[in-house]
């Protein structure tokens, strides 16, 4: 069979990941493979290229045809740009990082989907920021904290989602 | 003992561990940051880390510059990224070794802690009480709902990347292996061959890490990182108990040989050197080697890669097997 990804040559591997019960699977060429996961069965590149503390897990999802079917290509458009940095929905796209700190708010309708694809989650829940000056500080309770997302999941029906939380909420509750 | 030398548990079947922190200056771009704008930054932190007076004197700055011999040293050892040794830019370390921030990298600040054996908890507070310490000073992109900004998506949250190099060789001839990387990536872990050599990983070494950043607490992603790689390493153990069960004779016999090639060759390539301290480990662990720590061995392997020695092929298999002798040189082999 072709491959999924490029749909010119043989795929040769067969590439599967889950991230929080959200699987991905595909048949990959040798190249694709490489681009895509660098992983196990992706060929030798170069003798470093391919340190995998440092690879990012998907960094290279995000631009490629292969998940174009996904709500972040539905916001396509050439208009608009950060204000900060310059950076276009374009280029965002094919790289797949944010320009700046800013971008994050400009795109943040392109970006939340994607997130939540990536990360399974789209709210932060460890160390809190410690202003300049100030000790750093945990946030004050995470139960609550994650109960308050269990509510939000249910009601968004999203129970892959408040099954892991609940998990999460039971783990936490039982090292009181 | 140095400042920040950290020690775990399964020494040998653990070789490493590593805790990284992604984090952004406020203020500055992500992208093409000017000379100016990375000297800046690289002035900023190394500031912060000399206001600690306890920690005044434990660091070095260096450049590093693009595609350099250096770059490639520092990868073998961990103390950069691939990609940081092709675009260059600024490295504080520690005199000992165990820390290493990156300054200019995908992010502004890469901040790595290293460790022997399996100790992600301890890796983790050294990250965050110095990336608490800098950002006393230093004001970092944060989002009350995203945490910690980072370019790429897939470290929001804590930024944090939670690694242990695992020694797997005897689950990876089993075939057990895949499974087991079916396992971790239900998790919500990556594991892959640690030095990125295809299907079978370079002296059956292994990398398992988060692929989560944001959503789960550092100590929830430490935790279970923990018990991931505990559960791998149980496997690994039990394969090992059952080849000696199957065929002890010829188990002890290639750890043997393995150890006698270390003690013994005069010209050492760097891929047998990899598979013969593959062999010993399993040997020491299992009791047919004594007379080296485990810890010794894997640093051995790492700091006699080919980009650490210098001079042309024949000189470095020179090189390589006259330290990998003197490390074995008080290796007794079982009766």
């Amino acid at each position: 069979m072709l491959c999924q990804n490029c749909g010119k040559k043989e795929a040769v591997t067969y590439f599967k990941q889950t991230v929080n019960g959200q699987t991905r699977e595909a048949h990959l060429c040798a190249d694709c493979a490489a681009k895509l996961g660098g992983g196990f069965t992706a060929p030798i590149q170069s003798m470093f290229s391919n340190d995998p503390f440092f690879t990012q897990p998907f960094g290279s999802w995000f631009s490629s045809p292969f998940v174009s079917s996904e709500p972040f290509t539905h916001a396509i458009g050439e208009g608009r740009r950060c204000p900060t940095c310059g950076m276009t929905e374009a280029e965002l796209r094919r790289t797949g990082r944010a320009g700046c700190a800013a971008c994050y708010d400009t795109f943040e309708d392109i970006l939340t989907p994607y997130i939540r694809k990536l990360q399974g989650a789209t709210a932060h829940v460890g160390t809190a920021h410690a202003p300049a000056g100030q000790p750093e500080q945990a946030k004050p309770d995470p139960v609550a904290d994650l109960k308050a997302k269990l509510q939000e999941a249910i009601s968004r029906e999203n129970y892959e989602e408040a099954a892991r939380l609940r998990d999460e909420i039971r783990r936490l509750e039982g090292q009181k | 003992m140095s400042t920040f030398e950290l020690k775990g548990g399964f020494a040998g079947l653990a070789a490493t561990t590593r805790v990284r922190l992604a984090r952004n200056v406020k203020g500055y771009p992500y992208r093409e940051l000017t000379p100016g704008q990375l000297s800046e930054i690289a002035d900023k932190v190394w500031n912060a880390l000399q206001a600690a007076p306890a920690l005044a004197n434990e660091f070095e700055m260096q450049e590093v510059r693009a595609g350099s011999e250096q770059a490639m040293g520092l990868i073998e050892t961990h103390k950069i990224s691939p990609e940081f040794a092709r675009k260059g830019g600024r490295l504080i370390v520690s005199k000992d070794g165990g820390v290493s921030i990156m300054l200019g990298e995908e992010d502004h600040i890469r901040l790595q802690v290293i460790g022997t054996g399996l100790c992600p908890k301890e890796c983790m507070e050294t990250a965050r009480r110095l990336a608490g310490l800098i950002e006393n000073s230093v004001p970092f992109d944060y989002s009350d709902k995203l945490g910690y900004l980072t370019a790429c998506p897939s470290n929001l949250g804590t930024g944090l990347r939670a690694s242990v190099m695992l020694h797997l060789p005897v689950l990876t001839e089993s075939g057990a292996l895949e499974r087991m990387i079916n396992w971790a990536a239900r998790q919500g872990f990556t594991v892959r061959g640690a030095y990125g050599e295809g299907s079978r990983a370079a002296g059956g070494f292994y990398q398992i890490s988060n692929q989560i950043t944001l959503g789960l607490s550092e100590d929830a992603i430490i935790e279970k990182l923990i018990a991931v790689a505990t559960e791998v390493i149980d496997s690994e153990k039990k394969a090992r108990e059952q080849l000696r069960a199957q065929n002890e004779d010829g188990l002890f016999d290639q750890v043997a040989r393995a150890a006698g090639t270390l003690m013994t060759a005069r010209l050492l390539p760097s891929d047998e050197a990899a598979d013969c301290i593959s062999r010993a480990l399993v040997g020491l662990q299992m009791g047919y080697l004594t007379g080296v720590s485990p810890e010794a061995l894997v640093a051995a392997e790492q700091n006699t890669r080919p980009a650490l020695l210098p001079g042309a092929p024949a000189d470095r298999d020179r090189a390589r097997a006259k330290a990998l002798r003197a490390v074995m040189q008080n290796v007794r082999i079982a009766e």
